[in-house]
């Protein structure tokens, strides 16, 4: 046998924040795939789909309760705990692709915050993980900011809303299961739902044949994030080598879902959607609104100031703020 | 200990323990319990809390309640007496003509409704009594319910259609209008199936005695404008999603908004009254969500030992002609059907199963439909039968679990029928959609 | 079928009495929930101006009320049974029946207190919320309720296993 062969293999139960059989679920799927390969077989993580063995809103509990080994999920889901992880998770209207966010992770303070945060749940964020560029599927042309005045928009997350709300919105909490049809029926106008790609296979364009694209109001990150005892178990190498597959991870999932927004695009236009898109004098003036939400919140815990100062300054040194 | 072996005494244990007659709430949670504690130990007790926890905040629960609140009002309000013994006279010499009329009320309600809670206890607190009443065969009468009640997630719009299409990404708009033909299939196979046995045996299904069917025809109008009024609030505020003003949930409160209004009409609402429907609210919910706690307990632990992989693996190279995996797939739905509720199921296999579909040619839509008429079958199929539970947590307490199991075995038939007519003629599911 | 036993049906006592009374109380919540959900709807079809706080007071509502019904459905011994085959035991084999189905109930409701007094404590401990756009401390209201409702259970459970046992005795 070889010496890799005789190391104990390290097994774990990784739950992520995607619908099995989705592009981003395969896309982490891969990454489990690379790991193992990489590591020689000694990290074996096994990707399980959201609400396989605990909800959503539960892995960080679960990971804490060592029922779970890692997540592959998002900031926002777990703001409840913590203000400070929304901001970490999606500004809602900072950044303009998920690049700029992942340079404040890396060289911008980001990832040490991430990880400061984290410990205090006894877990190690290993690294930040996008999800794409998310649309809104709407009912009518939404062009300008001044659009959004009194219409019906379903929001759930605390930030978001906030935004949305200072936009003119009237801002309708509805779950996931009931937007479809609450849509169709035109309870709602619009909903902050979904990427380009996820909503055209879902059949919203059907019925909602205005999406904002692209998109820019949201750009959640999520992450790869470890139980603090687990990631101490680890051997230095494996650890280095899992912090640079979720550094690839980032990028696969941003590029891979971009590919599936291009593919998106085409066919809505084809179908007769008309996607919109905003221009930079409507994005800027979105921004200002959102910066007043993001210092708001920012007075929730010391930890979101911190947040919010590092993200403020790196936005400026981006040039997307003044 | 293998997963198979798992599997085996998990589920072996349930039925075992059901039978000795625990209540099914406590069974399914001491198994997920014993079985958490011996396979992960005491971090697996967080991961049953956790569950619960989750599932009790599901926003689509809160018409659980609701439609026990409006179903509650209308049989203490007399709304209901009335309504059932026009029906009755109106339906005139045929027989099982209420039987009938009550799958066509509720295939119109399931238009409105998109869970089967709400449908079956509406039914089973409106419609049974009466239907016993006025003389109809128990089993048939419970049955009807039952079948007709569990449209309400297969008519759309249909909570397990829209998960279903979440959960493989398909188009919710396509599953809904794929759904609508093989719903109405299977409501007119109920409908007829009650026509051919009252035929045969009239007792079953009696008509309105003679002299009461000959009453003059002023004296019929008289009777339906007593619950003309009532009926039409209660329905055009049930109604609301269809026109924009409520969600699926939200219609449900409308709902008893609308209920109340017509009670109060009639002058026959009063604290008592509400205090009495509040309290059999809660007697029926304790009943029910706990039965779903312990249920959502369970599942977790088994997901947690390897459950999802497990099937994968029974699916995996299976030497055999596609449609035969087709029925292979039908059979383990069916079999999990008695054991699970139908979003374990969905969480379970969908995600194994749709990839295979979608790889031997068929269409995505057309096997979500298959699905969901497969969990059709699932809310009546025993030990773990969600229609009969939730008939059981309403009906007049001499109905027993038993004797509604025993009442929906020709509907399960019914219902693989239909099953086998779509997995054959595809077109019946997939020729609405294709119109747009 | 699972008719309610009144040998074993505990609501004579202090404490299944005390369930009752808390259950009376708590079934209003099923009604305000109707009423706030009504106002919602007002509010946004009518005046365009949605609450942001609604949905998640009904479902905080009816979620607090689903869990003392668990305690209650217990007192009145209405929690699904199939009794085909128990109702066919000798009195004695029912009995001892009861005390097995006492210890079981009681083994479920003591190993989710246990989960959710450790689940409660952390909630409570963050004053954790929902991150939701009503941003309120509803998660650790409710797991709090969770550890409280299934505390009721285990009582309940205790009183049970202590009544059958001493019908075991009595033979
Ligand atoms: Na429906
Ligand atoms: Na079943």
């Amino acid at each position: 046998a070889t010496p890799a062969r005789a190391q104990q293999a390290t097994k774990w139960k990784m739950q992520s924040m995607w619908q099995a059989g989705t592009i981003n679920q395969k896309v982490f799927e891969d990454f489990c795939v690379r790991v193992k390969a990489m590591s020689n077989n000694r990290l074996d993580i096994e990707a399980l789909a959201v609400g396989t063995i605990v909800a959503y809103t539960e892995t960080v509990d679960a990971m804490q309760n060592g029922i779970l080994d890692a997540h592959q999920s998002g900031g926002p889901y777990f703001s409840g705990k913590e203000p400070a992880l929304a901001l970490i998770g999606d500004l809602n209207g900072g950044y303009d692709n998920p690049y700029q966010m992942q340079m404040w992770f890396e060289y911008g303070g980001g990832l040490e915050l991430a990880r400061e945060i984290y410990k205090k749940f006894d877990i190690h964020y290993v690294g930040p993980v996008w999800w794409g560029v998310e649309s809104v599927p709407a009912k009518k042309p939404l062009r300008t900011l001044a659009d959004f005045k009194g219409i019906k928009m379903r929001v759930p997350e605390g930030l978001g809303a906030e935004v949305w709300r200072r936009a003119g919105a009237g801002v309708v909490t509805l779950p996931g299961s009931e937007v479809y049809t609450a849509l169709e029926r035109g309870v709602i106008e619009a909903a902050d739902w979904g990427t380009l790609g996820m909503n055209q296979d879902l059949g919203y364009h059907k019925i909602a044949g205005f999406p904002l694209y692209p998109g820019f109001h949201s750009m959640p990150s999520a992450e790869v994030a470890v139980a603090l005892p687990k990631w101490n178990a680890l051997s230095k190498d494996v650890q280095v080598m899992l912090e640079v597959a979720t550094r690839d991870f980032a990028r696969d999932m941003i590029q891979r879902v971009a590919v599936e927004d291009y593919k998106a695009a085409e066919a809505a236009k084809a179908q007769g959607v008309e996607l919109i898109n905003w221009s930079a004098e409507e994005r800027k003036k979105f921004r200002a609104l959102a910066q007043a939400a993001w210092a708001d919140w920012s007075k929730k815990s010391p930890m979101a100031k911190r947040v919010y100062d590092s993200q403020l300054a790196f936005l400026k040194r981006l040039q997307l703020l003044d | 200990m293998s997963i198979e072996l798992i599997t085996f005494l998990m589920f072996g244990g349930m039925i075992a323990l059901l039978l000795l007659g625990l209540p099914l709430a406590f069974v399914t949670g001491i198994i997920a319990v014993i079985f958490g504690l011996g396979l992960f130990g005491l971090p697996s007790l967080l991961l049953i809390s956790s569950r619960i926890y989750s599932f009790m905040n599901e926003y689509v629960l809160v018409s659980v309640p609701m439609f026990i609140l409006m179903a509650s009002l209308m049989e203490r309000s007399g709304v209901a007496r009335d309504l059932f013994r026009a029906m009755h006279v109106w339906s005139g010499s045929l027989r099982g003509g209420l039987a009938v009329q009550t799958t066509i009320a509720a295939t119109i309600m399931a238009a409105m409704t998109g869970i089967i809670g709400g449908e079956i206890v509406l039914l089973g607190l409106v419609a049974l009594p009466q239907m016993l009443r006025l003389g109809y065969d128990r089993k048939l009468a419970i049955g009807t319910i039952c079948a007709g009640g569990s449209l309400g997630s297969m008519i759309p719009p249909s909570i397990v259609l829209v998960i279903y299409g979440l959960t493989v990404n398909v188009s919710i708009g396509d599953l809904f209008s794929a759904a609508i033909v093989p719903g109405l299939i299977m409501a007119g196979m109920y409908i007829a199936y009650i026509l051919i046995r009252c035929h045969l045996n009239p007792s079953l299904g009696p008509p309105a005695p003679e002299e009461e069917r000959n009453i003059p025809l002023v004296e019929k109008l008289r009777m339906l404008k007593s619950i003309a009024l009532p009926m039409l609030i209660a329905a055009s505020v049930l109604g609301t999603i269809y026109t924009g003003v409520a969600s699926v949930t939200e219609a449900a409160g409308m709902g008893v908004v609308g209920t109340a209004i017509a009670a109060a009409l009639r002058r026959e609402l009063n604290w008592k009254m509400i205090q009495e429907t509040l309290v059999q609210t809660m007697t029926a919910c304790g009943i029910l969500l706990w039965v779903s706690f312990g249920a959502t307990a369970m599942i977790g632990v088994y997901n947690l030992a390897g459950g999802p992989a497990f099937i994968r693996n029974m699916m995996i190279g299976l030497p055999v002609a596609p449609i035969v995996i087709i029925f292979i797939m039908m059979a383990i739905l069916f079999v999990l059907g008695c054991l699970m509720d139908w979003i374990g199921i969905c969480l379970l296999t969908m995600p194994i199963f749709v990839p295979i579909v979608k790889a031997l040619g068929y269409d995505p839509i057309w096997f979500g439909i298959l699905f969901c008429m497969n969990m059709q079958v699932s809310y009546l199929s025993p030990p773990f039968g969600p229609a009969a539970f939730y008939l059981k947590g309403v009906a007049p307490p001499d109905i027993s679990l038993n004797e509604i199991f025993s009442s929906v075995w020709p509907f399960i038939g019914l219902q693989v029928v239909a099953i086998t007519l779509l997995i054959f003629f595809p077109g019946l599911a997939l020729w609405l959609p294709s119109l747009n | 079928m699972s008719e309610s036993n009144p040998a074993i049906g505990v609501e004579r006592d202090p404490i299944g009495r005390f369930t009752t009374a808390l259950n009376l109380k708590l079934s209003w919540f099923y009604g305000f929930a109707v009423l706030v959900t009504a106002y919602e709807v007002i509010m946004r079809y009518g005046l365009n101006q949605p609450t942001i706080w609604v949905h998640d007071m009904a479902i905080a509502l009816c979620a607090t009320a689903f869990i003392f019904a668990g305690g209650y459905a217990m007192v009145n011994d209405q929690h699904i049974r199939i009794t085909s085959i128990y109702d066919n035991f000798s009195p004695r084999t029912r009995v001892m029946m009861d005390v097995l189905h006492a210890v079981l109930t009681l083994g479920f409701v003591v190993a989710l207190s246990y989960a959710a007094a450790i689940q409660a404590w952390r909630s409570v401990m963050l004053m954790e919320t929902s991150g939701r756009a009503w941003d309120v401390p509803i998660p650790a209201i409710l797991k709090s309720m969770l550890l409280l409702g299934s505390l009721l259970m285990v009582v309940l459970s205790i009183d049970r296993l202590v009544r059958s046992i001493r019908r075991l005795a009595r033979g």
